[in-house]
C-alpha cells in the first residue's frame, strides 16, 4: 500500500512528539494523587531528562519513598542545577540503610564537589556506608577528596584500607583524565606503599 | 599482572608436597601428561547468571582443555539447580555447589575468570565487580546499559589489568571475518558506506502487574534486579520477559542486534577507537548515523523473517560492507554475498560456523587470559561499538538528529540528551 504524504507527515509527526519530555507535564504528574507508581517513575525520568530547579524540591520528598526513591535520586543525579546537589547532601543525614547508601552513589556520580566534607566524615567506616562514601570520593577526584583516601590508606581495619586502595586507583584514573597527574602519582604511589592485596599494589604501578 | 589466584595455582604440586609430604605418587595427569592439563595451568572458571545462552557459551568453555568450570551464582533456585545438574554430569561429581549470592564467586581465590551471562541489566556491574576481585572477564551482550556504563567498565578493566572480551562473537566467526578484512584490504575500494543490521526499535513496555514476592531461597527479587531501579514484582520478568522494558533491557531494542553489528562494522572500518560524530533516526526501523571523515554507518531493520533490503538467505544479524568498487554482505547462516566473485578468491571460511557460535571468540579469550594481551573484543572496541549503539538509541528516543564527540564522549548542544548518558544504578550496587 502506497502511503499518501499527510500520512506520512502524521507518522512523522508522531514519532518524533511522543518523545518529547516536558518539565510542567512530569511536575504535574508527580503531585498527582491519582496517577499510579510507574506514571511517577516516568515522571522522574523525564524530569532526569529536562528538569530545572523547580523540579528538586518534589524529587527531593520522594528519596524517602521506597518505590520512587531509585527514580528520584536518578533524576536528581542528572539535573544540573546546584539545587539538586544541596537536596542530595541534605537527604544524606536523614536516610538510613540502602536508601542512605543510594544517596552517596549519587553524589559520587554527580561528582558533587560540595559533599566532599559530608562524604569524608563516612568514608573510614568498616561497612557498605564506608566504602561507597569512599568510592564517591573517588568519582569526585578533587584534590581535597584525593587527600581524604590517601589518609585512609594508613587505616588501621584492613577493609577500610582496602577499600582506599580501590578508590584511590579509581580517583588517580579520573586525575590522570583531568590532567592532574601530580594528583595521580601521589595516590598511585601511597597505594604501593601500603598494606593492601598485592594485586591493588600491582595496579598502582 | 599477577593475582593471588594465580599464583596459588602455579603453587599447587608444590604446597600439596609440602602439605603431604615427600615421597608421593603424583597421578599423571596431576602432571599434564595423557593429553590432561596439569592443576597448575587450568584456568579456573565461575559464572553469574548462567541461563540457556550462558549454556551455550559454557559449551564453549568446556571444549577447551585448560578450563575447569567449578560454581555458578544465581538469584533463582531454579536455574542454580539446572547448572548444579549440569556440571556434576561432565564432571562425574557432586563438588559444583551454586550459591545465590554473585560476591561468593568473586571472592574465591581459586577462581581465575568469570563468565557474566546475566540479563543486561547486571553485565557491567558484574564485570566491574569481578575486575575489583582481580578476575578476568567474558562478558554477554549488550556490555552496558549506558554511555557512562561503557566507559566505566573499560576503566575498570585498564585500571585492574583485566582481561575483558565482550561476547560479540561474530568477530570471530570466519564469513564476518572474511567480510571485514575486504573492506580493511581495501578490496572494496574506498569505503562509502557500511550497514548495521538491528530489530525494530520499540520505546519501553508498562511494567507488569505486581504479585507476591516470593520466598529469597527461591528467587531473590532484589539480588534478581540489582542495579536496575525498583519495580514490583512478576515472575515473567525471570522467565526472559525483561526484554523491552527500560532499566532492564537497554537501547530500546537497537543493542539487541547492534551490539554484534555495530561492531562489525567499526571493526570494518577500522574505527575502533572512535564513533560517529552524527546519529539521525528515520524511523523505528533506521538510523542514520556519520563518522567524522564522511563514512555512512547505517544502522538498519533486519528482522528474524528476513524483513528489510538484504540480500536473502544470509540469515540474522547481517552486515554490508559497501566500497566504490564492491560490497559484500555477511550474515549468520555462515555464507557471504560479495558484488564481484573474484572477490572471494582465495579466501577459505568455514561456512557451517553459524554467527551465534562463539567457541572462536572464547578461544581466543583464553588465549589473551594466558599471555596477558587482549582479546579481539576488549573493553576498549566495546566501549566505543556500545556508546555508539546508545547514541544511535538516544537519537531515535528524542527523535531528532544529534552531534556527537567522539573525544568527550558526550552530545554537542543537547543537554537533554546528555543526561540520557547515564542512569543511577541502585543500592547498595556501586562500582
Amino acid at each position: 500500500m502506497k502511503l499518501q504524504p499527510w500520512t506520512l507527515l502524521i507518522l512523522a509527526a508522531s514519532f518524533a512528539f511522543t518523545c518529547r519530555a516536558d518539565e510542567s507535564s512530569a511536575l504535574a504528574t508527580l503531585s498527582d494523587s491519582t496517577t499510579d507508581l510507574h506514571a511517577k517513575a516516568m515522571a522522574c525520568d523525564e524530569l532526569g531528562r529536562v528538569g530545572t530547579g523547580k523540579a528538586v524540591p518534589p524529587l527531593a520528598k520522594l528519596l524517602a519513598d521506597v518505590q520512587l526513591h531509585d527514580y528520584a535520586r536518578d533524576a536528581l543525579e542528572r539535573i544540573p542545577d546546584a539545587g539538586a546537589g544541596k537536596a542530595l547532601v541534605d537527604a544524606l543525614g536523614n536516610l538510613k540503610g540502602d536508601l542512605q547508601i543510594g544517596v552517596i552513589i549519587s553524589l559520587g556520580d554527580r561528582r558533587e564537589a560540595t559533599a566532599v566534607s559530608a562524604l569524608s566524615k563516612m568514608a573510614g567506616q568498616p561497612d557498605t556506608v564506608g566504602a561507597s562514601a569512599v568510592s564517591s570520593l573517588a568519582k569526585i577526584a578533587s584534590d581535597d577528596a584525593g587527600k581524604v583516601i590517601a589518609k585512609l590508606l594508613s587505616s588501621n581495619n584492613a577493609t577500610v584500607k582496602t577499600n582506599a586502595a580501590h578508590a584511590a586507583l579509581k580517583a588517580a584514573q579520573r586525575m590522570d583524565k583531568a590532567g592532574n597527574e601530580k594528583g595521580a602519582k601521589k595516590l598511585r604511589s601511597a597505594v604501593a606503599k601500603s598494606d593492601v592485596p598485592a594485586f591493588l599494589k600491582a595496579a598502582a604501578k | 599482572m599477577n593475582t593471588p589466584s594465580r599464583n596459588t595455582r602455579r603453587d599447587f604440586i608444590k604446597k600439596a608436597s609440602v602439605t603431604i609430604g615427600a615421597p608421593m605418587i603424583v597421578p599423571s595427569s596431576v602432571l599434564g601428561l595423557n593429553g590432561k592439563v596439569a592443576p597448575s595451568n587450568q584456568i579456573v572458571l565461575g559464572g553469574v547468571g548462567i541461563g540457556r545462552r550462558g549454556r551455550k557459551v559454557l559449551d564453549c568453555f568446556h571444549k577447551q582443555p585448560e578450563i575447569r568450570f567449578v560454581t555458578t551464582a544465581d538469584p533463582q533456585k531454579e536455574r542454580r539447580e539446572s547448572i548444579r545438574k549440569y556440571v556434576s554430569k561432565l564432571y562425574s561429581n557432586e563438588d559444583c555447589k551454586p550459591v545465590e549470592d554473585m560476591y561468593e564467586v568473586f571472592e574465591r581465590d581459586d577462581i581465575d575468570v568469570v563468565l557474566v551471562t546475566t540479563g543486561d541489566r547486571w553485565h557491567a556491574t558484574a564485570s566491574i565487580l569481578a575486575a575489583q576481585h582481580g578476575k578476568d572477564i567474558y562478558s554477554e551482550k549488550p556490555c552496558t546499559m549506558t554511555i557512562r556504563e561503557s566507559q566505566e567498565l573499560d576503566d575498570a578493566i585498564l585500571r585492574y589489568g583485566r582481561v575483558f572480551q565482550a561476547g560479540t562473537q561474530r568477530r570471530s566467526v570466519d564469513n564476518f571475518s572474511v567480510a571485514a578484512n575486504l573492506a580493511m584490504s581495501g578490496k572494496l575500494g574506498n569505503l562509502t558506506a557500511v550497514y548495521a543490521g538491528i530489530i525494530k526499535l520499540e520505546d519501553d513496555l508498562p511494567w507488569l502487574p505486581g504479585e507476591p514476592e516470593p520466598d529469597k531461597s527461591e528467587i531473590d527479587w532484589n539480588r534478581w534486579l540489582g542495579p536496575s531501579p525498583w519495580r514490583p514484582y512478576n515472575k515473567a520478568y525471570c522467565n526472559g520477559r525483561w526484554r523491552g522494558h527500560h532499566g532492564l533491557a537497554t537501547g530500546y531494542k537497537l543493542l539487541e542486534w547492534g551490539s554484534h553489528t555495530i561492531d562489525l562494522c567499526q571493526w570494518a572500518a577500522k574505527k575502533d577507537g572512535t564513533t560517529p560524530v552524527e546519529y539521525e533516526a528515520i524511523d523505528d526501523t533506521t538510523v542514520h548515523a556519520k563518522y567524522a571523515d564522511g563514512l555512512k554507518l547505517i544502522m538498519r531493520l533486519a528482522g528474524f523473517k528476513g524483513e528489510g533490503d538484504w540480500k536473502p538467505g544470509l540469515g540474522s544479524c547481517p552486515v554490508r560492507f559497501e566500497g566504490d568498487e564492491g560490497w559484500v554482505e555477511a550474515g549468520d547462516f555462515g555464507k557471504i554475498e560479495v558484488s564481484n566473485p573474484k572477490l572471494l578468491e582465495g579466501q577459505t571460511y568455514n561456512p557451517e560456523l553459524y554467527g551465534t557460535d562463539p567457541i572462536k571468540h572464547v578461544r581466543n579469550f583464553i588465549d589473551c587470559v594466558k599471555t596477558r594481551e587482549k582479546p579481539v573484543c576488549n573493553s576498549t572496541v566495546a566501549r566505543y561499538g556500545h556508546v555508539a549503539g546508545h547514541a544511535a538509541a538516544i537519537s531515535w528516543k528524542l527523535g531528532r538528529k544529534l552531534s556527537f564527540n567522539p573525544e568527550t564522549e558526550s552530545f554537542i548542544k543537547d543537554p537533554e540528551a546528555d543526561r540520557m548518558r547515564s542512569r543511577a544504578r541502585r543500592a547498595p550496587w556501586n562500582v
